[in-house]
């Protein structure tokens, strides 16, 4: 399915338009998904096309957007990873100074210091492709002006310490509600409760 | 604490010290759990269930004597607390009361405890499946005589799906369908004397058929216990005595003859006698998948008897078709029929179907979107609810509906049912259900619905395109004054219970939605869901015919149609509704065989994922919109309802999403969940 799906633009292009839309929605497991399932795609688009257009431009601006905003900083490992992968899709080209990243983050708010952005974007190009975590960490340190923060750590708001230690009744009033969002959907419609729809069919056995 | 220690003896047996009591460990863990509050005794019954989990403790001496104490309370525990009026004496009750504060609680903490009953009870069986099913059936029977003998007095009018002796069959079928989960767990995995297992097993069917038997000996009067009873004989004859057709066929003639008589004037009890009915065919339906050859040898007399009722006229039409799909399974899985007469009769059903979708009548009278809502009887609809005032009405469950619009309401029911969706979606059912691809049942049935497919396409696309533009407003309701658009829109907005969010319980919410039949509200909900149930019935079919996989997928113009139907008013759906249009669509997509990929998929992933991302794009900035400008004053379950369902429409795109991406190719995420097989 993989391969048919990467070799048919005309279905390709809806995915990725629609995955980019998701890198700016509030909810953290489904960006985290999305990136993963971008990620995965990147080795494929190293040569020049519009996907990779697409990559260098709207998904990058996309991820660095949301890599802007507090809602996302649970989401900004993941975030700096795929935006360190985009960075690398165009540094093999012969004319590499001129990358579609490279200019972007040039005119972020803040990166005026165009030698220390380059010392970085040099350094990202040496470091191992595979040790994710230099990788990210990297990025994150390049965009360290731009990432957002959380209220938490503006310092407004203490962060409750982690309440491991919950009371026992609150584990056990908690779990059923747990099962129940795990579950097909945990939604029951008002009406006609007796008229099986497909959802049933599907959520039965 | 006493859960800890528990933990700590499951966990590391041999870290406890040699001489320690564990007996008296046990007997403090079993006086905890046996403590009359439930929140005292759920870390104690808790433990249990890991305690006995482990050989060593199960058949240690302390325990073994215990064994009956814990299956007895664990069985009297297993009542449904939460349906007991609240006034009760029972002193679990008042104390669940003082312990915990909000009902969603209460309803999810006594989930829990039953399970944790149940998870023992199973447990208790499988480690000595004789004598615990001895003793589970005993208690079973005297509780169940007992219930006939005092329901000698059983009055309809009285009829409530909560009355005691409901809740303590019900109690009393959870019990046994643990038992009979435990028991099949220990056939699958019995002791080392296979000779010993043999005699186990023999005698242990020979009770559980006994038993059976004597419980098809009595009539239920109440619909609700009658339908819990068959639902528990359906799981003993399928499953635990899985080889013998003779109580099959005994449980069988049981709901041939189970007729309670209906009374349309009192709601709950006509309900239920219409769950009950619904029931016993679809547990027939199941008996004849499992048990076809058997039913063949007798089916001349089957058949007279499914006529009987068929040509009965208060049978209605839905019973009509499940009987008839009931024949249609005995005579498609049995082996012992000739193939031509299989085909024959088969055949012989399906044009039923054929003729219906060709009729040409039929074809015209859907060919607009007005001739469609002519077709439900929806015509008079914005006439209606301009005359009826719906727009300053507040509370529609408060204003019963008028005589007039209760004929209307009639109608639309009377008109949908002419549809030929159910019987198509009948059939269909049956000739896919528990059936394995390439098995020689499911060739046949793929032979004989590709000659049906192409009959039956090309008007449910146009069923699916109206019923989903139904919804959509600026296209079919822009003619109508603007506060019309507001009721019109209103009328389409479903009615929800959420686990979780919702703060009235799942039972209330049912017991308030069918309370408000007759009232404007109802009339609403009868309109959305003839509706919705048109686009879900539709769904269901196109489901059905893509597992005959290439007579359906390589039909040369299906996949553009297909897709203007399925997705050109998606956009108008909510993100429920959307949802389940998104769990239809995942399928099509997943089952299209590879070398029709190209031909196949475009259409459907280009309309799917342009509709998922105006959707979902527009639903977040609605909600960012909302935590912008929110008040002290909102409605807070509302917008969490509305979250959550918008995480999960978004949560299974992007789920979808990553299967196809995925390199390595595994099996879908969905292959697990929906296999009929």
């Amino acid at each position: 399915m993989h391969e048919f799906i990467l070799s048919e633009p005309s279905v390709l292009e809806p995915i990725l338009l629609f995955c980019t839309s998701i890198l700016r929605v509030r909810d953290t497991r489904s960006v985290v998904t999305t990136i993963r399932a971008l990620r995965t795609l990147l080795p494929r688009f190293k040569a020049p096309s519009p996907i990779r257009s697409y990559f260098c431009n709207d998904v990058l601006k996309a991820s660095i957007t949301s890599l802007h905003e507090p809602y996302f900083v649970d989401c900004q490992k993941d975030l700096a990873s795929l935006i360190a992968g985009i960075i690398h899709l165009e540094e093999d080209d012969n004319n590499s100074a001129n990358s579609v990243p490279r200019s972007i983050i040039l005119s972020l708010p803040g990166m005026q210091d165009q030698a220390r952005v380059e010392r970085r974007l040099a350094k990202l190009k040496q470091t191992n492709r595979h040790d994710e975590r230099t990788q990210r960490s990297i990025v994150l340190d390049l965009l360290s002006g731009i990432k957002g923060v959380s209220i938490h750590e503006q310092g407004r708001i203490q962060r409750p310490e982690h309440t491991k230690k919950k009371g026992m009744l609150e584990m056990y009033v908690k779990m059923e509600m747990d099962q129940n969002g795990g579950r097909a959907t945990g939604i029951v419609r008002g009406d006609s409760p007796g008229l099986a729809g497909v959802s049933d069919m599907f959520g039965g056995e | 604490m006493a859960n800890s220690l528990g933990l700590f003896i499951e966990q590391k047996p041999q870290a406890v010290p040699e001489g320690s009591d564990l007996a008296g460990v046990f007997a403090f863990l079993y006086e905890i759990m046996r403590n009359p509050s439930l929140v005292v005794s759920i870390p104690a019954l808790h433990c249990w269930t890991k305690l006995l989990r482990s050989r060593i403790v199960r058949d240690s001496e302390a325990v073994t004597t215990m064994v009956a104490g814990l299956l007895e309370t664990c069985c009297a525990r297993l009542v449904r607390y939460e349906s007991l009026p609240e006034d009760s004496e029972d002193i679990t009750l008042q104390f669940l009361h003082e312990d915990i504060d909000t009902t969603p609680e209460r309803h999810a903490f006594l989930g829990n405890y039953r399970r944790f009953c149940a998870d023992i009870v199973e447990t208790l069986v499988r480690r000595t499946p004789a004598e615990a099913m001895e003793h589970i059936l005993a208690q079973a029977t005297s509780m169940l005589q007992n219930i006939s003998r005092e329901h000698a007095t059983f009055q309809p009018q009285t009829f409530s799906k909560n009355a005691y002796p409901v809740l303590r069959v019900d109690a009393q079928v959870t019990v046994i369908e643990a038992a009979l989960k435990g028991y099949m767990k220990w056939i699958q995995a019995p002791g080392e004397d296979a000779h010993d297992n043999e005699r186990i097993r023999n005698d242990l069917e020979n009770s559980l058929e006994q038993w059976g038997r004597q419980i098809l000996q009595t009539r239920f009067e109440d619909p609700e216990i009658a339908r819990k009873i068959i639902t528990l004989m359906s799981s003993l004859s399928t499953r635990a005595l899985g080889s013998r057709p003779a109580f099959a066929l005994s449980f069988l003639e049981y709901m041939l003859t189970i007729r309670l008589a209906d009374d349309t004037s009192l709601v709950l009890y006509s309900e239920a006698v219409k769950d009950l009915e619904r029931m016993c065919s679809l547990e027939m339906q199941r008996l004849a998948m499992k048990f076809a050859d058997d039913f063949m040898n007798v089916y001349d007399q089957l058949e007279a008897k499914v006529n009987e009722t068929i040509n009965d006229h208060t049978t209605d039409e839905r019973q009509r078709m499940a009987y008839s799909a009931f024949l249609f399974i005995i005579i498609h899985r049995s082996t012992t029929l000739e193939r031509s007469m299989q085909e024959e009769r088969m055949g012989h059903m399906l044009n039923q179907v054929k003729d219906a979708w060709r009729n040409s009548e039929f074809s015209k009278a859907i060919s607009s979107f007005q001739s469609f809502c002519g077709v439900l009887g929806m015509a008079p609809l914005p006439e209606f609810l301009a005359a009826n005032n719906f727009s300053s009405v507040q509370d529609w469950s408060n204003q019963m509906l008028p005589s007039d619009g209760q004929a209307l309401q009639a109608t639309i029911l009377d008109r949908s049912q002419h549809l030929p969706l159910r019987l198509t979606k009948a059939l269909l059912a049956a000739s896919t259900e528990k059936l394995r691809d390439g098995s020689p049942a499911y060739e046949m049935a793929a032979a004989l619905w590709a000659e049906a497919t192409p009959i039956l396409l090309p008007n449910l696309l146009q069923l699916i395109s109206h019923a989903q533009a139904f919804n959509d407003i600026n296209h079919n309701w822009s003619h109508l004054p603007p506060e019309l658009q507001q009721v019109i829109k209103r009328v389409l907005t479903d009615r929800f219970w959420q686990a979780g969010i919702s703060t009235e319980s799942r039972d209330d919410f049912f017991a308030r939605v069918s309370g408000s039949k007759s009232t404007y509200e109802g009339f609403a909900s009868t309109v959305r869901g003839t509706i919705r149930q048109i686009r879900e019935s539709s769904y269901y079919i196109l489901y059905s015919l893509a597992r005959f996989r290439d007579s359906f997928y390589g039909i040369p113009d299906l996949p553009g149609p297909l897709s203007q139907a399925l997705f050109g008013h998606a956009g108008a759906l909510t993100a429920h509704h959307l949802c389940v249009l998104l769990t239809v669509s995942t399928h099509l997509i997943e089952g299209c065989p590879a070398e029709l990929r190209p031909h196949f998929l475009p259409p459907m992933i280009q309309g799917l994922f342009r509709e998922l991302d105006r959707k979902i794009s527009t639903e977040w900035n609605e909600v960012a919109r909302h935590v912008a400008e929110s008040g002290d004053n909102d409605n807070l379950t509302d917008e969490m309802k509305t979250e959550s369902i918008l995480r999960q429409l978004t949560y299974s795109a992007v789920s979808l999403v990553a299967v196809l991406l995925d390199a390595r190719q595994g099996k879908s995420c969905l292959s697990s969940l929906c296999r009929n097989v």
